[in-house]
């Protein structure tokens, strides 16, 4: 073979590459998955206050705000929470007179229920921000293969409205997953994890 | 020179081919509206008055109406109670709110429950932004004189399709912001959020559908 065949050879592919790329014949199709998932802990912001005598109330009685505190830590270490555990967040020494502080914990959620019913009047629940992780690697594997069957079901739905077939997988580009090390945050407790994924079919005639 | 002749017909043959040939990409869409399938309430109550709750589920009971109140977690106060009511019907929801304000039981607030989003039906929303693509590739074919030959391809994917995305350069610094923003924001899954202020919720299905004319 000469240079010039090795020319002709090349300006054929040329042109064929050129038309076959415009003959392009796929489906490439979203296929979603979703799940519900509920939080794994919950990040507490506590308030801690406080007490001044109130005239009007007849259980009303002062306390310091070191003792509030001291009652707060004592509480707490029956839950398995210790002073460590809390970090300050805000200091508001002087709102209306009274010495509040806020602290931040992180805790599992299923002890929300026995940390609600710790409150009192000098220690509150302020906020609650849900926690979900979403290391779990089967969840991932099962709303992945729940995505790929909807991209299946759905290529095939419209293929059959045009009469074509659904040919062979030729890409597989995942869209939106989230999973591995990120940590969620959210003020509700259940969260709807998506998964996205787009899925490239041949399109046969 | 049989080889250079063959790939020159072929040249010639595939250019005038080309020639006649228009590719076209069409944009087709499907507008859907779904509406509520119930309505909610939520309703807080001192947990010293906690048998108002009581007195409100008999009556609710005695009414023959299926909803009961159901407890919300709500760990942020300890003196209150948080309870949910789902009713469909319009007429007995009233009628439980009116209830609820004769047991001086605070509403906090009104909304509506969309049903649970189905993937299988966005098959059918597919098939109809199919077909609107149809039409408007027969339409532009027509005005061109020229013939839908085939379909050459259809993609699903139509996150930049809004022409809301236009009139942003998505390689700048600032079009990769409002990219990462809506990428925060589609986490909230407000598509997949059963909880609605609105009574109804429009969607719509987009679909790129490549059509050769000839």
């Amino acid at each position: 073979m000469n240079l010039r065949h090795v020319l002709f050879l090349f300006t054929f592919l040329f042109f064929y590459l050129a038309q076959s790329q415009t003959n392009e014949r796929f489906i490439r199709i979203i296929g979603n998955a979703k799940k519900e998932l509920s939080a794994n802990k919950a990040k507490v912001v506590l308030t801690i206050s406080e007490q001044k005598a109130n005239q009007y109330v007849s259980d009303s009685l002062a306390m310091s705000f070191n003792e509030a505190y001291s009652n707060a830590i004592s509480k707490l270490s029956k839950m398995g929470i210790t002073e460590s555990d809390l970090k300050l967040s805000i200091q508001n020494r002087y709102n209306n007179r009274q010495i509040s502080k806020r602290y931040s914990l992180t805790i599992d959620y299923d002890k929300l229920q026995n940390l609600s019913e710790l409150q009192d009047n000098s220690m509150k629940m302020f906020d609650i921000a849900y926690l979900f992780e979403l290391i779990d690697e089967n969840l991932e594997t099962e709303l992945s293969l729940m995505a790929i069957e909807d991209a299946k079901r759905k290529a095939k739905a419209i293929c059959d409205e045009i009469g074509m077939e659904v040919g062979d997988i030729l890409n597989i580009e995942v869209k939106e997953a989230g999973f591995g090390t990120e940590l969620i945050a959210d003020k509700k407790d259940t969260l709807i994890k998506s998964y996205k994924v787009a899925i490239t079919f041949k399109l046969i005639d | 020179m049989r080889l250079f002749l063959i790939l020159i017909s072929l040249i010639i043959s595939t250019s005038i081919n080309s020639q006649n040939r228009i590719i076209i990409r069409i944009l087709g869409q499907s507008n859907y509206v779904e509406s509520a399938e119930s309505n909610s309430m939520m309703l807080r109550v001192k947990n010293s008055e906690i048998n108002k709750i009581h007195i409100l589920s008999d009556s609710l009971f005695a009414l023959g109406y299926k909803s009961v109140p159901e407890k919300v977690n709500d760990y942020s106060s300890h003196n209150f109670s948080k309870f949910r009511i789902n009713e469909a019907s319009v007429e007995n929801f009233d009628r439980i709110m009116v209830l609820c304000n004769e047991l001086l039981i605070p509403i906090v607030s009104v909304f509506y429950m969309m049903p649970e989003h189905s993937f299988e039906d966005e098959d059918i929303q597919a098939i109809l932004a199919l077909r609107n693509a149809n039409s408007q590739a027969k339409i532009i074919a027509n005005h061109l004189n020229k013939k839908v030959l085939r379909i050459l391809n259809i993609d699903d994917d139509t996150t930049y399709a809004n022409s809301f995305y236009d009139n942003i350069d998505l390689d700048s610094e600032r079009g990769q912001l409002i990219l990462k923003l809506l990428e925060v924001l589609s986490r909230r899954n407000e598509v997949y959020s059963k909880d609605s202020k609105e009574e109804f919720r429009n969607g719509a299905y987009t679909l790129w559908v490549t059509y050769e004319l000839n």
